[in-house]
């Protein structure tokens, strides 16, 4: 009896919860059909009002570095623009927002910018790319600025700024050391600086003033990105003529430059801790080498871009005003250049509501056009200006104002690896293999042709 | 009669539905998407048959090193992990001051979760053990053995106090008059461990074979944050390696059918493994 009382009473207890649940749902839905409905009287009233219509818009970028700022930003457009909701979210900072993007894109649920670049990705994303070329800054990009987001003359994505990259310097070192690096124009130069820097190291005369310092270089061999994306520009970029459509259209590599990358990359592991033994550097990551030996001043060079400005000016604003670009030398092509690219691009969501796609054009546009978003975008984000318009603005960070001084003395090579077969032929299979030179697994013959075997079968694919 | 069916479904409705929902269902895509050559974003897949398996046992030599890496770390998992999860376990119900506080300092490494784990011990293995500067102790992530010691090292701490408190629960289940007779009967310490004790808990040993088995295999986090199958793919294990395949390579049909592959093996290696050790288990 006692025991039916109580089959009986969970009976009861599953049926109430059976109620509230369905009760739950039940709210859902309605709610949404006022939603729905409200949104259909909105559309209606929408023809004689636009403007006040509330928008949504969501952006997902990868840029953790201005979350901040572009948060701040956001709020200034939305107080001036009160219709407008904007939900800014980052994913970034060594996570990989391809897989975010991916999984959004295949449960249909895109946000309204994001971001995209090269042709490899622009051709993964089209269904969702909405054509930007009728959009008032489209002529005020500088050469060659869209083209990576260009398809077929239509142009798809808004450039967030230009990088460079190359070796970075703690010039106060070499000064200290008495060497001198301000007119490094060739491999042979460069080479005979950091021989000159580590002689001093080793003597000890360097001590007083850097009792940190103990190597020039550090070589970030757990970066396969650092491996792959960036220093794999020294060999492409000469084959390629500096062309991403061309490497883009390869069938094949012949790695002509193979040389230069070889030399590259093992003058900076001559003067670093793993000169000896290579294999310690896989091991050694970005924020080893850029917080943890370059900010913290135990090594004067690494091989990085102007990104690192501010991870290195929280640890010590003393050590990264004093941050130089040396030339990344390409033997046997330019031995005096850095290396340029597009950061990325703002694109945005061709599948969204058509107020929300004319709001997201119309953020993107006050951002990198008005007044108030040039300040934000140079002085705030840091970023290199990509337009004609912008006068006399430009960052103050001594690795911006470098790269401006490269730019105007011609002295950049532009980087292609945005044509390579995707993500994964450059960490995944260059990057990797570089690594596998560095623990003495593969010799450099074989990180090459079997790299440009892999290139191969990706692109005939 | 006919109320108690539908009773029956009635009760079973939530389980099945969410059954279905989330582990039918993506299955059963699953298998659908390995036939094609979908890339992850694309909406319109295109149907290829088996070209993928094809391709796995054709050209994709990296799966079976992977597979090996993996087989080779599941088995000395296991043997590890149970040997030292059994140690532990004679050892705090062991009547001792401290055996109790003993008990939670051993489980507490399962209560971290695995990346953190993993990233707490990268650490350990890329800045600790260099900076005693023993030459045998440098570069343990960036070499194939010594990283595949580096994971099995963290496997077994994290996973050994979770394998104790199983055996703690078996041998506590061992009645005490047994082995006080067997005492009497002058059976010595080692004797009663092997042939009373052993034996008594052997149910616990099949339960805990089949968890690390399975476990080992699936293994993805302490892996991604470790070593992230670094030099070059060489510690990679299957699961991140279907990962990478599918989520960097962006070759989604393939990861899925890898996929399959994995599933079906670690489903015949378990049930090999649960069928022996169902065999040799005794009731009590």
């Amino acid at each position: 009896m006692k025991k039916m009382k109580k089959v009986k009473k969970v009976v009861a207890l599953m049926l109430a919860l059976v109620l509230v649940a369905s009760s739950l749902t039940g709210c859902k839905s309605d709610k949404k059909t006022t939603n729905t409905s409200t949104k259909q009287s909105e559309d209606k009233s929408g023809d004689t009002d636009k403007s006040k219509e509330p928008v949504n818009i969501e952006i997902l970028q990868y840029k953790v570095e201005i979350n901040d700022q572009l948060q701040a930003a956001i709020d200034t457009y939305t107080k001036e623009n009160p219709n407008v909701k904007i939900t800014l979210q980052t994913i970034g900072g060594g996570e990989d927002i391809g897989v975010t993007y991916k999984s959004r894109a295949a449960a249909g649920d895109m946000p309204d910018i994001f971001n995209c670049i090269g042709p490899d990705e622009c051709g993964r994303y089209k269904d969702f790319l909405e054509d930007l070329s009728d959009q008032p800054w489209v002529s005020h990009a500088n050469a060659g600025m869209l083209d990576l987001d260009t398809i077929d003359g239509k142009v798809y994505g808004l450039p967030v700024s230009t990088e460079a990259f190359g070796l970075i310097a703690n010039k106060k070192m070499f000064e200290d050391a008495g060497v001198d690096i301000s007119n490094i124009t060739t491999y042979d130069q460069l080479d005979q600086a950091f021989a000159a820097l580590q002689a001093k190291i080793d003597d000890g005369s360097l001590a007083d003033k850097w009792p940190m310092l103990k190597n020039v270089t550090a070589v970030q061999g757990a970066e396969k990105w650092v491996l792959g994306d960036h220093a794999v520009n020294v060999a492409l970029a000469p084959e390629f003529k500096e062309d991403v459509f061309a490497a883009y259209n390869a069938k094949d590599i012949q790695f002509s430059y193979k040389d230069a990358y070889k030399d590259y990359i093992d003058l900076q592991l001559k003067y670093s801790a793993n000169a000896k033994d290579h294999a310690g550097a896989v091991s050694v990551g970005y924020s080893d080498a850029v917080q943890g030996a370059l900010a913290l001043g135990s090594v004067a060079v690494i091989q990085q871009g102007n990104w690192i400005y501010n991870d290195v000016n929280t640890v010590d604003p003393k050590i990264a005003e004093n941050l130089v670009f040396l030339p990344a030398p390409v033997k046997g092509y330019k031995e005096d250049s850095i290396f340029t690219l597009v950061a990325n691009y703002w694109c945005v969501n061709s599948q969204s509501d058509a107020k929300v796609k004319q709001a997201s054009k119309d953020f993107l546009n006050w951002l990198y056009q008005s007044d108030a978003g040039k300040d934000i975008v140079v002085n705030k984000f840091g970023f290199l200006p990509v337009f004609d318009n912008y006068g006399d603005l430009a960052p103050k960070d001594p690795l911006s104002k470098g790269i401006l001084d490269y730019m105007k003395a011609g002295k950049v090579i532009s980087a292609v690896f945005k044509g390579a077969p995707g993500a994964d032929w450059l960490q995944q299979v260059f990057g990797s293999k570089v690594q596998g030179y560095l623990t003495g697994d593969l010799t450099w013959d074989q990180v090459f042709d079997e790299s440009a075997k892999e290139w191969n079968s990706m692109r005939n694919k | 009669m006919r109320r108690s069916k539908l009773g029956f479904w009635l009760f079973l409705a939530p389980c099945l539905i969410a059954f279905s929902v989330v582990e039918l269902y993506p299955m059963l895509s699953g298998f659908y998407y390995s036939l094609t050559d979908w890339d992850g974003i694309s909406a319109t897949p295109k149907f290829i048959g088996l070209e993928n398996f094809k391709n796995i046992f054709t050209n994709e030599k990296m799966f079976w090193s992977c597979f090996g890496f993996t087989a080779a770390f599941a088995i000395c998992s296991v043997i590890l992990i149970n040997l030292v999860g059994f140690a532990l376990a004679l050892l705090v119900t062991k009547k001792f001051r401290g055996a109790n506080l003993l008990r939670g300092v051993f489980f507490m490494p399962n209560l971290i979760g695995g990346l953190l784990l993993g990233f707490a011990w990268q650490f350990i293995f890329t800045k600790i053990f260099p900076a005693t500067n023993i030459p045998f102790l440098q570069n343990w992530l960036t070499d194939k053995e010594t990283g595949f010691a580096a994971l099995l090292i963290v496997m077994v701490w994290q996973m050994s106090g979770y394998m104790m408190i199983i055996y703690i629960a078996a041998l506590q289940n061992i009645p005490d008059n047994i082995l006080e007779a067997a005492a009497i009967d002058g059976a010595g310490g080692f004797r009663r461990l092997k042939d009373i004790t052993m034996p008594m808990v052997s149910q616990a040993f099949t339960i805990g074979i089949f968890l690390i088995l399975s476990n080992s295999f699936k293994l993805f986090d302490q892996n991604l944050a470790l070593t992230n199958g670094d030099p070059n793919h060489a510690t990679e294990m299957l699961a991140l390696n279907i990962y990478k395949t599918a989520f960097s390579a962006n070759d989604m049909g393939m990861a899925q059918a890898k996929a399959i592959i994995f599933f079906i093996s670690v489903a015949i290696i378990s049930i090999i493994q649960l069928y022996f050790s169902k065999k040799r288990e005794i009731e009590a």
